[in-house]
């Protein structure tokens, strides 16, 4: 607990104290000391009152003494009389004794106590003397001597002086009680007050206390009620064990996935679960582990045999939790079924490795063909080159000797040893352009039709051509390869339009947003050709005309269908025989992938 | 003095690609100052004097001609062991190819060749490339210095 806390508690049970002391230990105290006052006041009462009737009991008994003389005196010899004097007598001494203890504090009253003691004695002594007389039939002197009231008044006299104090005394006790009552009063009247405010504030903190505690009781209810719905609405196999790993709590989708169609697995230990799928010893005791030690498990994949699923790969996380209120510790289990996810990845390495071995397959394909446009490259020219030299040779050597048609015959020879070096370069150049690497930049459309209009133009014999050139876009391609294309697509159209009066050219482009691609469209009035061929068009070597009406290699298009698919495009054409031709070629509006292109 | 001054020293498997080449040189007077050797090995030989050529006079030939492809050394491996060798870098060398391919003729560059000709297909092309070679090195571009 952090220290301030504990500070606060300090405090806190102090204020407490404080409060227990003021609410019980001052009232008390206080008590405690009007019992007393009222002690003492009943105290002096009763002093006052034992005073008075010990006078009153000694006065009493001295006037019985007092009047049985008397009787005696008027009827000597009665009997009784003289059997009464001395008891009375005794009750007198005891009085005067308690007298003298009742006043042995008071040295005033003592005196007068004393003064009183000593008249009563006297009385006594006088009445004794009035019964000898009597005895001795002295009646008269007895008489006179029982008239003389002196000792009688003067006893009176101090008598009511003894009782007048006492009375004094008292009263001034029964003031004193009255103003301290006041002062009580007061007091107790403050106390209480305090007491209430007091009490008023334990019931106040109580009252917030307990609404505390009820407000944190709904918060954790609710709270408790959240997490349990989280629990339901994941999908996930989730489950709490407690430490003898008995399933205390699981959620709909781990009930699901061990237990579809049996009762509530809540309480079951959990290698009885799922027919054995969790008995694996090992498992288990990793997760005794979690409990016991802490421990914390990551993604431990598992494989489990599920009923009515099958075998399933499975990852482990696991938690432990510690109990509450010193209740044992448990252990939150996650699981998460991958089975599918490493399906997948396993076909994924599979479809991989195929795609290497195609890969490999085209790689060696891609290498043998360059080998084999490198031995035509080499070894296919010395033949043709020594044809056509040796037949140039021969006809010098037979010089005038030989005959016209012969000489012909020669040329035909050289000659075609000469188409078929052309051909050979136009073959290498296509095979050049599916190998060699593009390199990609922007290259301005506008520009580059522009320089091969202008090369077509000055290669025209015939009628100039009329072109229609709209903007044309900047794309990223590669500018040599490029160049190609619109020198094929151009030439072609010049070629096949060049009969038409006058030669017409459309070049434009639209863009296409939803494909992103940019689609350009060549149209020239040419002789064009039959739809019926248009497959034939693009092929390597096909032509669609006469060589001798058209010269070429029939290998242009060819080459314009592999620059527009290395750029990610597509081409196609459209012809009506007579009325010209439409080539639409697409290339993509934005940087694609693969600087390489595709395999050719 | 060196006797090989104004020689050509020609490497060619092909014969008649070899004939031809020497009948050009011929026509410009050079037919006797060929030397004519097989392929790049024996073009080696001959330029260090060894083997079957341990005896022939002392000095290097005013171009060394190599065919492209050749058996046992083709023209790039003879260029590079030229190169390499400090006594014979100098030589100026020619190399001929049947061929345009690119990555042929970059390597031709970077191995310092003096000259990569493509052999054209028609003759009278091929008499006029070949002799404007011999002329420039055997008298156009005579060494000021000899080995």
């Amino acid at each position: 607990m952090p220290p301030i806390i504990h500070a606060r508690d300090t405090l806190r049970l102090a204020l407490q104290l404080v409060a227990i002391a003021l609410v019980v230990g001052v009232p008390w105290l206080q008590y405690m000391r009007m019992l007393d006052a009222m002690t003492q006041s009943q105290e002096s009462v009763s002093h006052a009152a034992d005073m008075i009737s010990t006078i009153s009991t000694i006065n009493r008994n001295l006037s019985d003494i007092d009047s049985s003389v008397v009787w005696l005196a008027l009827f000597p010899g009665r009997p009784g009389l003289i059997e009464q004097i001395e008891p009375a007598r005794e009750s007198i001494r005891a009085g005067i004794a308690e007298l003298a203890r009742l006043t042995d504090d008071e040295p005033a009253q003592g005196a007068r106590a004393a003064s009183y003691a000593a008249l009563i004695d006297a009385r006594q002594s006088e009445l004794d003397h009035a019964v000898q007389l009597i005895e001795r039939r002295e009646i008269s002197v007895a008489r006179e001597l029982l008239s003389n009231r002196e000792t009688t008044r003067q006893l009176r006299g101090i008598s009511a002086e003894l009782r007048d104090f006492e009375l004094q005394a008292l009263g001034e006790g029964r003031s004193e009680a009255h103003s301290s009552r006041k002062h009580y009063i007061v007091i107790g009247t403050a106390f209480a007050t305090g007491q209430l405010v007091l009490l008023a504030m334990i019931v106040g903190l109580s009252e917030r206390q307990y609404r505390r505690r009820l407000q944190l009781e709904t918060r954790s209810a609710y709270e408790r009620e959240q997490a349990n719905l989280i629990l339901r609405t994941i999908r996930k196999p989730i489950a709490m064990l407690d430490q003898n790993l008995r399933v205390e709590m699981r959620n709909p989708a781990f009930q699901k996935l061990y237990a579809s169609d049996q009762p509530d697995i809540t309480g079951a230990p959990i290698e009885t679960i799922g027919n054995g799928a969790w008995s694996n010893a090992a498992v288990l005791q990793i997760l005794r582990d979690v409990i016991a030690l802490d421990k914390e498990l990551w993604d431990y994949e598992l494989q489990q045999d599920i009923p009515g699923i099958g075998p399933r790969i499975i990852t482990l996380n696991a938690r432990r939790m510690p109990g509450s209120n010193g209740q044992a510790d448990h252990v939150i289990i996650g699981l998460n079924d991958i089975t599918v996810a490493r399906t997948a990845e396993g076909q994924i390495r599979e479809l991989n490795d195929i795609l290497n071995q195609r890969v490999t397959e085209v790689s060696e394909a891609n290498r043998e063909l360059e080998a084999f446009s490198y031995t035509v490259s080499h070894d296919l020219r010395a033949p043709l080159r020594h044809i056509v030299a040796y037949a140039l040779k021969l006809e010098r050597e037979l010089g005038d000797t030989m005959s016209s048609r012969s000489r012909e015959h020669l040329d035909v020879i050289a000659e075609s040893a000469r188409r078929m070096d052309r051909l050979i370069d136009a073959m290498l150049q296509h095979s050049r352009l599916g190998r060699g690497d593009l390199h990609r930049a922007a290259v301005d459309m506008d520009r580059l039709v522009d320089e091969v209009r202008s090369m077509i133009d000055a290669d025209t014999e015939g009628t100039p051509v009329e072109w229609q050139i709209d903007r044309l876009p900047v794309v990223h391609g590669d500018a040599s390869t490029l160049r190609l294309l619109w020198q094929n697509l151009l030439g072609n159209a010049a070629k096949y339009s060049a009969h038409s009066e006058p030669p017409r050219i459309e070049v434009s482009c639209r863009h296409d947003i939803e494909r992103h691609e940019y689609v350009f469209r060549v149209a020239d009035n040419g002789v064009g050709f039959e739809m019926a061929y248009a497959d034939k068009l693009f092929g390597m070597f096909q032509r669609l005309h006469s060589e001798k009406e058209f010269p070429g290699h029939g290998i242009g298009l060819a080459n314009v269908r592999r620059v527009v698919a290395r750029h990610g495009g597509r081409i196609w054409a459209t012809s009506t025989p007579g009325e010209g031709a439409v080539f639409h070629f697409t290339l993509p509006d934005r940087v694609i992938g693969s600087p390489e292109g595709e395999p050719s | 003095m060196n006797p090989w001054l104004h020689t050509v020293l020609l490497a060619e498997d092909a014969d008649l690609d070899a004939e031809l080449t020497m009948d050009a040189l011929a026509e410009i007077g050079l037919a006797q100052h060929v030397v004519h050797v097989g392929d790049g090995a024996e073009a080696l030989d001959w330029l260090y004097r060894r083997g079957r050529y341990s005896d022939r006079p002392a000095g290097l030939p005013a171009v060394a001609l190599l065919d492209l492809k050749m058996p046992r050394l083709d023209g790039l491996q003879t260029l590079e062991a030229i190169r390499s060798d400090p006594a014979l870098r100098h030589l100026p060398v020619v190399i001929f190819s049947s061929s345009r391919e690119q990555r042929d003729i970059e390597r031709g560059w970077a191995l310092g060749v003096n000259a990569y000709v493509v052999k054209p297909v028609d003759v009278d092309e091929f008499s006029a490339t070949i002799q404007s070679l011999g002329h420039f090195w055997t008298e156009l571009n005579e060494r000021a210095y000899d080995c």
